[in-house]
């Protein structure tokens, strides 16, 4: 079908007004938040879930990639548009359709941002648990779609701990619930396989999710280390004292330097590592969890340790950590937020090798990251416009996540795979391993793979760096393993 | 290793039994099957062989008790890796010692293996406060339906590398491969329990003790009301304190925590409820490996919001029928609802009107929003119901599902949902 006859009938399904195809106007869209970028074919916002069904049926009939848009935030090239894919942007979605308080439920269309969903719910003392970094303007749809987590989710856990069910559109224009509004419902649990898969088996388009009580009570600590590795023994001890907090995150020197000109929370010049800890429950179990995290704080030699029990302090002691990543401007123009996981026990290992990388490569790595489930994001800070530097980036983070991977972890832990990390599944997946997912795809999308088409599964042109002439260039051979040349 | 010991599955006897030594022996006897289009039922403790639609075919049973196996245990991660035969108590006993817990407590957890538990999903009482088997699974390996052996997540708490295809296999039947491994979430055992209890002359005093403890902050780890005198499964794990309560209307909460968190909400508790027929006790956890038998009575169970599960109650209880006794349990904290059938005359069975009573609440149950399943019934019954339910519009995808997991059809067939 010529472009111009697509984008006529697109009209027709969702009006004028919501079917970009000019050139300047797909600008935006040529982004999300990744270091990649690619030009969408067009860009179409439908307003409910039967334009979306309309669509689909349309781009289906005519063999036409589709990739479903939230707010951009992806961090591993989620959205953006590959293999001339019309940017289905899901932004006009955006209604809380209901808060059942005495079910502590919620139903919501997927652009509706998240911490919208917990302003809303705070009415009736209840929140949405998963809070991404990013959660001022990621969307709940978004979430789903990378199965986001954040710094509450160590207690709580993350997206797909919450949702009951979810309403999509299959790429044959067909509109079905997966789950419901009850925890679980006869037949395959396919809300499991659906939330995490980056857009890739169908398109959402109501979102039935779980609320919580808002805690009564709440104590938050912040402990200075004068090392890395004594923020990481704390946080292993924590935990292996059977102390599972509501968040237990972790920032390192370079993440302060940042944070310091921004906010001046005032951090000691020798601290090399801030530990925030934050207990939530009944007043009597947080005393008692607070002053055997104390102690072991305590012990492991921390200088100071700052404390908040009210709204107002706790806004304080989380705002440099909530914040951190969008002050690294202060630090240099560009940042690559790595994403992986290592087992609890091998932080401080791991973190003392990501320390090996910034010196080998000569990159500045600043730490801010999710300690308590052993969810690294090292952010590599960089300058797109030096010739080099987005290769030299993208080798260092393909070398961070090895090292995850060989420790016994995960390739991701709330980013999801994408573009950036499509090249290493075989770290971790043998190729029948691939093949079953693929074939998941095959079942979900009628044999066609139009949904979010070139995501997640070993490309055989990487495209990870492509748009600042970067490649990366991995060499998987016949065994499996891999070798970054 | 063949062994002949009965094992009949809705009247079906398989040609042969096998119990792999190692997963690379089961991985092959189901590739050979391939070759016969051979019918597989897998069986671990054979705690829930009744559960499900009569198998289409049946040729051989396959059993996963030698795969029993610790991978991989690190008690600071909370984490562990272990082979999908291992019973649920030997898998408790060992993470007890570390003050940890699977929260993982089904009835006949001395025999019901891993495995077997995840496949039928069977219901456990935790589930609310520290999630059920499906929150808990982080990674697993499962052999296909051709034999291959394949694996999805991994061994750390949080993972975004592909899709979750380990989840789906939670509540599958085995029906789309063999679980083989399974790597665990856990959580450490609080150091405190309490359970309470207390028994009410009518439902809606018991109602009424129920919605305060809601609105309450009490936070239970167990909340759950039982009408009626069930099975002892039907009252699992607390079967052991209704026998002793007289009265129909009865109330079971769990709370735990440091101490004294725990006496604090004990004593609200006491006054939130105001009966002089509460009691108060303290448990540990090693009282739930009690063996509550898998009811024989017809049982249903569904997923229900609290509003919805509180209006089946009264309606039910406002059912007087001269045939049937019936018996709820509404587990709370996870939204479980299980009603229990038994006939009161059990000679001179008619089946047309036990089909029409069964009908009668399960559309009942379907009227309140939710979806039931029986979790057992007789042969007769099963010959004529499915015993998961209508079809949603997501059939067709889960029918697609199986045609790539197990393409000849050979895993449990005709046993789940449409008959797959």
């Amino acid at each position: 079908m010529l472009k111009n006859d697509l984008v006529k009938k697109l009209i027709l399904i969702v009006g004028k007004d919501y079917v970009l195809y000019k050139k300047e106007d797909l600008l935006t869209y040529e982004y999300d938040g990744s270091i990649d970028k690619n030009e969408p074919f067009l860009v179409v916002a439908p307003k409910n879930e039967k334009e979306v069904s309309q669509i689909l049926k349309l781009c289906f009939e005519n063999n036409i990639p589709v990739m479903p848009r939230g707010a951009g935030t992806s961090l591993s090239g989620g959205a953006i548009p590959l293999e001339k894919s019309i940017s289905l942007t899901m932004s006009r979605l955006n209604k809380i359709i209901d808060i059942d308080p005495i079910n502590k439920i919620a139903t919501v269309e997927p652009g509706v941002v998240n911490i919208d969903l917990s302003i809303e719910a705070s009415k009736y003392n209840l929140y949405y648990a998963p809070d991404p970094s990013s959660q001022k303007v990621c969307t709940i749809g978004g979430n789903v779609a990378e199965n986001a987590g954040g710094p509450h989710c160590l207690s709580a856990g993350v997206t797909t701990n919450h949702v009951l069910g979810l309403e999509i559109v299959s790429i044959n224009g067909n509109i079905a619930w997966i789950g419901g509004q009850t925890n679980e419902n006869p037949g395959y649990d396919l809300r499991s396989i659906f939330i995490g898969s980056e857009g890739t088996l169908g398109i959402t388009t109501k979102i039935c999710v779980k609320l919580q009580d808002t805690p009564k009570h709440y104590y938050t600590i912040a402990a200075s280390f004068n090392s890395m590795d004594e923020a990481c023994d704390t946080t292993t001890e924590i935990i292996g004292k059977g102390i599972i907090p509501g968040a237990l995150e972790i920032m390192d020197r370079t993440t302060l330097d940042a944070v310091e000109p921004v906010y001046n929370p005032g951090y000691n010049p020798e601290t090399k590592a801030v530990l925030i800890v934050e207990v939530e429950g009944f007043k009597e179990d947080i005393e008692e969890q607070i002053s055997i995290i104390k102690n072991i704080c305590t012990y492991n030699h921390s200088t100071d340790i700052r404390t908040a029990n009210d709204p107002k302090s706790r806004e304080e002691l989380w705002k440099i950590r909530k914040d951190a990543i969008g002050a690294m401007g202060v630090l240099a123009p560009n940042y690559y937020l790595v994403d992986g996981v290592v087992p609890r026990t091998k932080l401080k290992e791991v973190m003392q090798k990501i320390d090996n990388i910034s010196h080998e490569f000569n990159l500045t790595i600043a730490n801010v990251f999710h300690a308590g489930d052993g969810n690294l994001h090292p952010c590599i800070l960089f300058d797109e416009r030096k010739k080099g530097d987005v290769q030299k980036v993208i080798e260092a983070g393909g070398q961070i996540l090895k090292i995850c991977v060989d420790a016994g972890g995960a390739l991701s832990g709330e980013h999801g795979i994408g573009i950036e990390k499509q090249s290493y599944l075989p770290w971790v997946y043998s190729p029948e391993d691939i093949d079953m997912m693929q074939k998941t795809v095959d079942a979900f999308t009628l044999d066609t793979r139009l949904l979010n088409p070139g995501k997640i599964f070993p490309p055989k042109i990487p495209f990870h760096g492509s748009a600042f002439g970067a490649q990366n260039n991995i060499v998987i051979n016949k065994t499996g393993g891999n070798e970054i040349i | 290793m063949i062994i002949n010991e009965p094992l009949i599955v809705d009247g079906i006897k398989p040609d042969t039994i096998k119990i792999p030594e190692n997963i690379q022996e089961c991985s092959s006897i189901i590739e050979d099957s391939n070759i016969n289009k051979t019918g597989i039922v897998v069986f671990g403790g054979k705690t829930r062989l009744n559960f499900g639609n009569i198998p289409t075919k049946f040729n051989l049973a396959l059993g996963t008790t030698k795969l029993n196996t610790i991978i991989d245990y690190e008690p600071r991660d909370l984490t562990i890796v272990v082979e999908s035969g291992i019973t649920i108590k030997s898998l408790n006993d060992i993470l007890i010692k570390d003050g940890l817990s699977s929260w993982c407590y089904p009835p006949n957890s001395e025999i019901a293996t891993l495995g077997g538990t995840l496949a039928s999903n069977t219901f456990d009482p935790f589930r609310s406060q520290f999630g059920g088997l499906r929150e808990n699974i982080i990674g697993a390996k499962f052999i296909r339906g051709d034999g291959k052996i394949i694996k999805s997540g991994g061994k750390v708490v949080k993972n975004v590398q592909g899709f979750d295809l380990h989840r789906i296999h939670v509540g599958a039947l085995g029906t789309l491969g063999i679980i083989s491994e399974v790597s665990l979430k856990l959580a450490p055992l609080p150091k405190n329990f309490c359970t309470i209890s207390c028994e009410f002359e009518n439902f809606i005093s018991l109602k009424q003790a129920y919605e305060k403890i809601l609105t309450a902050n009490i936070s239970p780890d167990i909340l759950s009301i039982h009408v009626g005198k069930g099975s002892e499964f039907l009252h699992y794990p607390h079967n052991y304190l209704i026998k002793n309560l007289q009265k129909k209307y009865r109330l079971i909460c769990v709370i735990s925590g440091t101490k004294l968190s725990v006496e604090k909400r004990k004593d609200k508790l006491n006054i939130l409820i105001d009966n002089k027929n509460i009691n108060f006790e303290e448990i540990f956890i090693p009282k739930f490996h009690n063996n509550s038998n898998f009811s024989e009575e017809i049982l249903i169970r569904t997923s229900i919001k609290t509003t919805d599960a509180i209006n089946v109650i009264t309606e039910l209880n406002n059912l007087n029928d001269n045939s049937f006794n019936i018996s709820t349990v509404f587990h709370s904290h996870f939204g479980t609802l299980f009603v229990e059938i038994k006939e009161k005359n059990s000679i001179n069975k008619d089946i047309e009107i036990l089909k029409n009573f069964i009908q009668k609440i399960t559309n009942l149950i379907k009227h309140n929003n939710s979806n039931p399943v029986i979790e057992n019934c007789s042969l007769e019954l099963k010959k004529v119901f499915d015993v998961f339910g209508d079809l949603k519009s997501d059939f067709f995808i889960m029918k697609n599902l199986k045609k790539v997991f197990d393409p000849n059809n050979l895993l449990n067939p005709g046993r789940f949902i449409g008959k797959l």
